[in-house]
């Protein structure tokens, strides 16, 4: 039982690093909180879903298709509102996004009806077995894609000139438009770039949890102790975090039970923000926007 | 920058004419009123008092609290709890006070340390967990399955119009309470403290004091708000009473009005909860989208409130002396 | 100031010869798909009601309106919705919500303003036990949810030992695995495992990995269709195979069907109502009838949610022809003496409103239909037991 807890926690964990990277950038270079994220992810899985029910497109073909959805989406979002926003006042872009993110929920609805939907594939259901322990097919999978997305962007940002305009931006806005950077453009980039993730995400997602058009406030919850813990525009500290969230999940149902879980989750959240704000590998620059 | 200073100005003097006006309409309400448009009114009454509690921390003092409802819930659930140990209502409504002030302090001594973004999330946090709470000790709250209030033995046009008349009474406490505060050193240690908290500081204020007596303050209405909500409605549930999103819609309500002035809150809750009444009689499906939409549009265009924009264009249509709106 | 108070002096008394019934149901929110069946229940009955002419009412003919409004899911709107309902719009009558919680706050209201209350999916004892004069039901409590399915396991040949009880943490599953917790003890089995988890989680893998641990021959759930269908797909990547596995839920839900599909297959739950049931009655004859009938109309299958709110809408008729009134005080009495049967099942009411002689039947899916399995009396085919591995 311990071995199985402690894969179904990573597994767990990995999605959640993935669905938690998007939102840590977006806070960490523009200081935007989106709580439209989960939003987002939840439009990923209906790409998915509706991919794989109108083409029979697997899920993981599906991926792309909600990142390039996710991504125009969330430019226009953030050229057009966002922005505006950001320029007033930051802490009205959490209320912001809490509206886009009802909106979007709401037109999910209205399209799609509030009924359940799943992506069940072939292979979905089916485990390995290693050493007594089961690991489902999809869910390493997802594990392993969700991984790859994410070193994936830590390159983009590191190695390539968008990417690293986006980490100039974040560490000195002023010094960067010196240096012929646009900070708009950055961030319509870097919040593009953040749902983008969000709709990998929510594909990946679709493979393994019931679709419904709430269900990206599921994870909000999640994402947002990841991202704190984690170091607030770190990605490495996402991964690192989301693992630990998933363990730390997993470990709390074997022994205090599952419905403790978001008690524990939630005072974990509470002492990293009041003892190490920073989170784990975060950056001091990050996050802090006046 | 004070709304009513001591030498009251001539648009001070109009603006108390104006309140006292609208309050005996309030007064006179309940007589003429079906049941369901008092119902109407007490939400309208409840959430202002609910944005007014905002406006104190967030307002006044500048520490954005999301998680605001966290007070609401804690409200009703101390009064559903004192009731079923006992308690008459009056007396659980007390309580209800007493365990928000406890929370303020101890739950605002850590986190009113926490600045900007990290304080508001952290209030967030701090509902969530306590809704949390509420499920997992279960017993005599009810856990998830809800807590029952007693029920009372009045009709319902006698029941409904004391409902309203306390809510009335605690609506118009907190606003009055705002008005005075205006003028004196502990609302200016509040202004000086939102302004800049280090200057204040420099200025010999005792910021942590401060800070939490401002939120004890915030959170005595809310949650007095909370505790009659709970008896009105005599069932209450952990996702109903943490609700976060009864915070964020007060404090829609309170950027709309304009935050940091006594009335704004007051318009900006009577504006979307009838706008939201309207709407959602006619638009069966669509309501929760047109409030969506009307968030993002208030907060795009209309960040600084709509008592701002009234005032500006007051100002600018009349040449009357119209006092300076803190921003 | 103004608009307000003519609005609200503006009220419209109902005109002559119509029966206004208020509706708050869930359209939108968590409980919109259901709440969706039950409206379509309710304006079924209404049109068959209608398309007769209207209720027979002491010799006049009444035509029936149903006045809807969403709650959206959320106790507070449906009791504004209630007392809108009661004040404004002036109905005679309220046909209840899904929800037990929604159903509490409003039942409140409606009994303060005496008004008479049917709510089909309202079925948590503890609305029950308030006191309330004018609120009925007449499907089963949540108490009784899973004893079907119990009383089948007491009738095997060769009965299991080891039982788990999981659902969500929420009002009408708690008092469903309570009772089922102890009848279950009360027949000698081993209670192995119990866990109530957060009623939205998106995950349930370390439930079923203590599942697994505890390795229980029979794996009771109390869940929404979400839940159980995310119990159903972790035990299968898992590799859980209980004996049996009874929903207290969503057995006959379509899209929980659709969405396992073969993987469906042996897993037994508690049903209010199906197509084969062999009641009858007024208004609709019988169960077949009403399936054909409700498809034509709806183009779906109905769910027993739909067909509970028709059934409500009978049982109204049955007592206002028998009151020969629209009092609710005349109507309450009628109810109260009844003693019939509808399409959905018998109807005999206690003063508190509760349907004493609602029965549940326990369905099970085979080969991809649900078949009813007991009581014996009204069985289509005989249980498969025990459940063969997951493939």
């Amino acid at each position: 039982m311990l071995s199985q807890t402690i894969i179904n926690g990573l597994l767990l964990g990995g999605l959640y690093a993935t669905a938690s990277i998007g939102f840590s950038m977006v806070w960490g270079v523009m200081g935007v909180i989106n709580l439209a994220h989960g939003g987002f992810i939840m439009i990923g899985a209906y790409v998915s879903y509706w991919a794989f029910s109108h083409f029979g497109l697997d899920p993981f073909f599906a991926i792309p298709l909600s990142m390039a959805v996710l991504f125009v989406l969330g430019y226009f979002l953030q050229a057009v509102f966002v922005n505006r926003v950001m320029r007033t006042s930051l802490l009205l872009s959490l209320i912001l996004t809490f509206g886009i993110d009802m909106i979007l929920i709401n037109i999910v609805v209205l399209v799609f009806s509030s009924d359940f939907r799943s992506v069940n594939t072939g292979y979905s259901g089916s485990s390995l077995q290693i050493a007594g322990t089961l690991v489902p097919y999809v869910r390493l999978a997802t594990f392993v894609f969700a991984l790859a997305l994410a070193s994936a962007f830590y390159l983009f940002l590191r190695r390539t000139r968008a990417g690293q305009a986006i980490l100039a931006t974040a560490l000195d806005k002023e010094i960067a438009r010196l240096m012929a950077i646009n900070p708009n453009r950055v961030y319509a980039l870097t919040f593009a770039f953040g749902a983008a993730l969000a709709g990998a995400a929510g594909a990946l997602a679709s493979m393994l949890f019931p679709i419904s058009p709430s269900m990206g406030k599921e994870f909000i919850g999640a994402v947002f102790v990841i991202t704190v813990l984690g170091g607030i525009g770190s990605i490495e500290g996402c991964v690192l975090a989301g693992l630990l969230y998933g363990l730390v999940q997993a470990f709390t149902s074997l022994v205090l039970g599952v419905n403790y879980q978001n008690v524990v989750a939630f005072a974990v959240f509470l002492t990293i923000l009041i003892l190490r704000p920073r989170g784990l590998l975060g950056q001091r620059f990050f996050g802090e926007i006046s | 920058m004070s709304f009513l200073a001591r030498g009251a100005s001539a648009g001070a003097k109009r603006t108390l004419l104006t309140g006292s006006l609208v309050l005996l309409l309030l007064i006179a309400a309940p007589f003429a009123v079906s049941n369901y448009w008092l119902r109407v009114l007490t939400n309208i009454l409840m959430f202002a008092t609910i944005a007014q509690g905002l406006n104190i921390i967030v307002g006044y003092t500048g520490y954005h609290a999301f998680g605001n409802s966290v007070f609401f819930g804690l409200g009703a659930y101390a009064t559903g709890v004192g009731m079923a140990l006992g308690l008459p209502f009056v007396l659980a409504l007390v309580l209800a006070v007493v365990v928000a002030v406890i929370a303020a302090v101890v739950f605002g001594w850590p986190v009113l340390r926490l600045s900007g973004h990290y304080f508001a999330i952290a209030t967030v946090a701090l509902n969530m967990a306590m809704l949390e709470i509420i499920i997992n000790v279960g017993g005599i709250t009810g856990g998830a399955a809800g807590l029952a209030l007693p029920l009372s033995p009045l009709g319902p046009d006698t029941l409904y119009k004391i409902i309203y008349f306390l809510m009335l009474t605690v609506m118009v406490g907190a606003t009055g309470f705002i008005l005075w505060l205006d003028g004196t050193r502990f609302g200016y240690a509040l202004r000086a403290l939102r302004d800049s908290e280090a200057g204040a500081e420099v200025m010999g204020i005792n910021t942590t004091a401060v800070k939490i007596t401002a939120w004890a303050l915030s959170g005595s209405f809310t949650a007095l708000a909370g505790g009659i909500w709970a008896y009105w409605f005599t069932f209450i549930e952990p996702g109903s009473a943490f609700d976060i999103n009864v915070s964020i819609k007060g404090y829609v309500m309170m950027l709309m009005g304009g935050m940091g002035t006594v009335f704004g809150p007051l318009i900006g809750a009577a504006f979307l909860e009838l706008l939201a009444t309207l709407v959602w009689g006619k638009f069966l499906k669509i309501h929760l989208l047109i409030l969506g939409l009307l968030i993002v549009l208030v907060v795009t265009f209309m960040p600084r409130g709509l008592l701002y924009y009234l005032k500006s264009w007051a100002a600018v249509r009349g040449r009357r002396d119209s006092t300076d709106v803190s921003a | 100031m103004a608009c307000l108070l003519y609005c609200a002096t503006a009220g419209a008394a109902p005109g002559e010869n119509t029966l206004k019934i208020g509706a708050a149901v869930s359209l939108s929110g968590k409980f919109a798909r259901e709440g969706e069946f039950l409206k379509e229940g309710y304006d079924f009955w209404k049109d068959a009601a209608n398309a007769a002419g209207g209720i027979d009412i002491g010799g006049q003919k009444y035509k029936v309106e149903i006045v809807y409004n969403d709650d959206e899911s959320d106790a507070q709107t449906s009791a504004r919705l209630t007392e809108k309902l009661i004040t404004e719009d002036k109905v005679n009558f309220l046909f209840g919500p899904y929800s037990s919680g929604i159903a509490t706050a409003t039942a409140a209201i409606s009994e303060k303003y005496n008004v008479l209350t049917m709510v089909p999916m309202a079925t948590a004892d503890s609305i029950y036990q308030r006191g309330y004069r004018f609120v009925f039901c007449p499907s089963p409590l949540a108490s009784t949810g899973l004893l079907p399915v119990l009383e089948l396991i007491e009738s095997l040949p060769s009965k299991p030992g080891t039982i788990a009880i999981v659902g969500p943490d929420s009002l009408f599953p708690n008092i469903t695995a309570e009772a089922a917790r102890k009848k279950a003890e009360q027949m000698g089995l081993k209670v192995v495992y119990t866990a109530k988890y957060p009623q939205s989680t998106p995950d349930l893998s370390s439930v079923v990995t203590a599942l697994k641990s505890a390795a229980p021959e029979v794996v009771l759930a109390t869940g929404y269709t979400q839940d159980s269908l995310l119990l159903v797909k972790s035990m299968r990547e898992l590799q859980v195979n209980p004996k049996l596995i009874g929903l207290a839920m969503s057995i006959a839900v379509p899209d929980f069907r659709d969405s396992l599909g073969p993987v469906a297959n042996q897993i037994m739950g508690v049903d209010y109502w199906v197509p084969t049931l062999t009641y009858t009655g007024h208004v609709v004859k019988d169960s077949t009838t009403y399936a054909s009938q409700y498809k034509a109309k709806y183009s779906k299958d109905p769910t027993y949610q739909a067909a509970s709110g028709t059934a409500g809408g009978i049982i109204l008729q049955m007592a206002l022809e028998q009151a020969r009134s629209t009092d609710p005080k005349l109507v309450r009495e009628a109810l109260l003496k009844l003693n019939g049967e509808t399409f959905y099942g018998k109807v005999e009411f206690n003063d508190r409103g509760v349907n004493t002689a609602a029965k549940l039947n326990v369905t099970q899916i085979q080969e991809g239909r649900p078949t009813v399995v007991f009581p014996v009396e009204v069985r289509e085919k005989p249980v498969q037991y025990p459940k063969d591995a997951w493939k």
